[in-house]
């Protein structure tokens, strides 16, 4: 009885500690799947890609409905430069006036606490050494946030 | 009886009548007698010291310094042979791709294509105990199986024994390997399989789902380069100059179309929100 609870205390250890190792995956990972479904290339800025969270339902059967999604969720232009290449262009990144930004300490020791991934939406972002994290500007009001 | 024993008979005066006539017809009797007379009167003169034990001596002699001078002139000829292969082997080439994408094929078949501005040096005795060349620039390399294959650069070291694999390193910009097959060993301690990429400024191996072709029809694939480091090869592709105007450091992935200069310079401006200016026929600057 008693190793009977000494291994779920180790196995509800165990999943607490997944839980709090959990991966996120950015979208970049999407879009190198479509890449491989539609047959098509992306161009794009590497920084801005892997700062929002991939695509959270399964790609749409054609590269057309998926380029809306990447309008209406992650307010990005979809633009041919070639037959098979595409350029994503985040369509609201100029917007500096309603930029979000914040810095991340630890309440123990009083110091910057660096590599943190803050979420906002679908937005992910790490901090930096200073504990400083900013957010890609949105159109779109943004209501969720975790840390 | 053979002609040439008629003839000594002749000269010795111990030839028959009969002999006589069977010789003569053959031969000019005014020439046979006028040899007969000079050599009549001629005399040799042997010299007294002259016997058979002196002259084997002096024919030995003669033999052996002959013999001497054959194995000299034998290791001079060796040593001539490995002097001028020494230098011929250890002779360089060196191949630098100006504004061009170049395609070379090395020795031992294996491919190595030079993006514009870099350059690519190897011995003559490349392939025979070891493959290692001294490498700048941008490369994509296809090595073909055999020995360990080394590429030498300023900012790090490579080592393959088959596969495909890109080596960016240039003096301004970071140094990194993306493997497309096979493995590759970065800086002696990072080990890369196909489908990763190592990053000399983060000094880590990343995954990436689905490695594109370094160079296809669409253009040149670029993964997590800086911008700037892009920028630069378009204006030695396209031979341009394009003025940089703006301080945030941008990361390019994808695609860089480099058949055709307007899809190129969308690109490069497009995704980062930037403006392109065209200043004069080989001159653009680029702003936010």
């Amino acid at each position: 009885m008693t190793k009977s609870l000494y291994a779920f205390g180790i196995l509800v250890l165990f999943s607490l500690y997944s839980w709090g190792q959990t991966t996120f995956k950015t979208l970049n990972i999407t879009l190198e799947k479509a890449s491989g479904k539609y047959g098509i290339e992306f161009t794009f800025d590497d920084h801005f890609i892997r700062s929002h969270l991939s695509l959270n339902s399964e790609l749409p059967p054609d590269k057309e409905t998926f380029f809306k999604l990447l309008d209406t969720q992650f307010e990005i232009i979809v633009s041919p430069i070639s037959s098979k290449t595409y350029v994503l262009k985040p369509y609201t990144k100029n917007l500096s006036n309603s930029r979000i930004c914040g810095s991340v300490y630890s309440q123990l020791e009083h110091l910057p606490v660096s590599d943190t991934k803050v979420i906002m939406g679908n937005q992910i972002v790490l901090t930096n050494e200073s504990g400083y994290f900013e957010f890609y500007p949105k159109k779109k009001q943004i209501k969720s946030w975790s840390l | 009886m053979k002609e040439e024993n008629y003839l000594a008979k002749w000269a010795e005066g111990t030839l028959s009548d009969k002999e006589l006539s069977k010789l003569e017809p053959k031969q000019d009797p005014v020439l046979l007698k006028k040899i007969l007379s000079t050599t009549a009167s001629a005399t040799i003169e042997i010299p007294k010291t002259l016997n058979y034990e002196n002259l084997k001596s002096r024919t030995y002699n003669d033999t052996s310094k002959n013999k001497k001078g054959f194995v000299l002139q034998l290791a001079a000829a060796v040593v001539t042979i490995i002097l001028a292969s020494s230098i011929y082997f250890n002779s360089e080439v060196s191949i630098t791709s100006q504004s061009g994408i170049e395609k070379i094929t090395l020795p031992d078949d294996s491919e190595v294509t030079l993006m514009p501005g870099s350059e690519l040096i190897y011995k003559r005795s490349y392939g025979w105990l070891s493959r290692g060349i001294e490498f700048s620039g941008e490369g994509i390399f296809e090595v073909a199986k055999g020995k360990p294959f080394t590429v030498n650069t300023s900012n790090g070291t490579v080592k393959v024994l088959g596969t495909v694999f890109r080596v960016i390193s240039n003096s301004s910009m970071p140094f990194s390997v993306s493997c497309l097959e096979g493995k590759v060993k970065v800086q002696d301690q990072y080990i890369l399989t196909a489908n990763q990429h190592y990053n000399e400024s983060r000094k880590e191996v990343e995954d990436v789902t689905d490695m594109k072709a370094f160079l296809s029809d669409e253009g040149i694939y670029y993964y997590q380069v800086p911008l700037s480091q892009v920028i630069q090869i378009l204006e030695r592709y396209m031979e341009i100059e394009i003025k940089e105007d703006f301080n945030q450091e941008f990361v390019f992935t994808g695609i860089l179309p480099i058949y055709e200069l307007e899809s190129a310079l969308q690109s490069i401006s497009l995704p980062f929100n930037l403006t392109i200016t065209k200043l004069d026929e080989l001159t653009y600057r680029i702003n936010d």
